[in-house]
């Protein structure tokens, strides 16, 4: 069996099986499939009225997609910290990162509803046109699966600190959970924020 | 067991916070918009599969795992470069 070179990786050798609970991946699948759905639908919709996504567009703030996106990302990052302590049998180091998960997980939350106050705020609504029909349906489905994610990492947290060891495949399930949240919003940022005539 | 005070996966976290970056500061800078876009897209393509191979572990995992996101990011990627640039008239418009 080839052994990979790189390093350190929290498996070392391939496995025919995925972390977590195999139910799990069967749902991140069917999740991921509902949002390339969402991509196809507004890449179609986008090619019909192009002028008037571009000027859409223009009233989001890209800089609040990028800060939002270094919060998902930071958050998905200590939950492979997370995953790796359980391992590792240090539920305690585990439930730290899991802690700094969940603290980077309010910065993006905070300031996806701060993004949405503003728009609300200054007459912009998923009525205003096709463009924000979509932008709140699209952001708001990923909101909806943000926050239950934050749920399960607030449980998460609760748990680890109530054993020493234990508590892998539930941490490991989560993890995969928090990284599809993470890799969605990874499209929907360049996607809605960043493609200009 | 000493604790590790930082997360295993650095290196790949430092290249997605660079090309999360990298994409923002293209978007803010690139004068031809086709170009700028096309990058942007396919960056995110890279960054997406960072995250399942990496972080979600799915190098380690044999198929058929692996190929369903592998073409999904493809397939996602696909759609929505070939949407943009069929608007833009670059492909077939």
């Amino acid at each position: 069996m080839r052994t990979p070179s790189l390093s350190p990786p929290m498996r070392k050798t391939p496995s025919a099986a995925v972390p977590g609970d195999p139910g799990i991946w069967t749902f991140l699948a069917a999740d991921v499939a509902m949002f390339g759905l969402f991509f196809l639908i507004f890449a179609s919709e986008r090619v019909q009225a192009i002028d008037l996504f571009e000027q859409s567009r223009r009233l989001l703030d890209p800089n609040v997609g990028m800060v939002n996106t270094l919060f998902l990302l930071t958050s998905s990052w200590f939950m492979v910290g997370a995953a790796h302590a359980v391992r590792q049998r240090q539920n305690r180091q585990a439930r730290r990162f899991v802690g700094l998960a969940l603290l980077a997980g309010l910065g993006f939350g905070g300031l996806k509803l701060t993004e949405y106050a503003l728009k609300i705020g200054a007459g912009i609504t998923m009525l205003t046109n096709d463009f924000f029909t979509y932008y709140f349906i699209f952001t708001g489905v990923h909101f909806l699966h943000f926050a239950a994610g934050m749920v399960m990492l607030v449980v998460l947290f609760r748990r680890l600190g109530r054993v020493r060891e234990g508590h892998g495949l539930w941490t490991d399930s989560i993890a995969c959970y928090w990284h599809m949240v993470d890799l969605l919003w990874l499209m929907l940022f360049p996607m809605l924020y960043l493609m200009r005539s | 067991m000493r604790e590790n005070p930082m997360p295993p996966m650095a290196g790949t976290f430092a290249m997605l916070t660079g090309l999360t970056v990298a994409s923002w500061a293209m978007f803010e800078t690139a004068a031809a918009p086709g170009v700028a876009t096309s990058a942007v897209i396919l960056i995110a393509c890279l960054k997406i599969r960072l995250v399942f191979v990496r972080f979600m572990e799915l190098r380690w995992s044999v198929r058929p795992w692996r190929q369903v996101f592998e073409v999904w990011s493809a397939a996602v990627t696909l759609v929505i470069l070939g949407g943009y640039w069929y608007a833009a008239g670059l492909w077939g418009g």
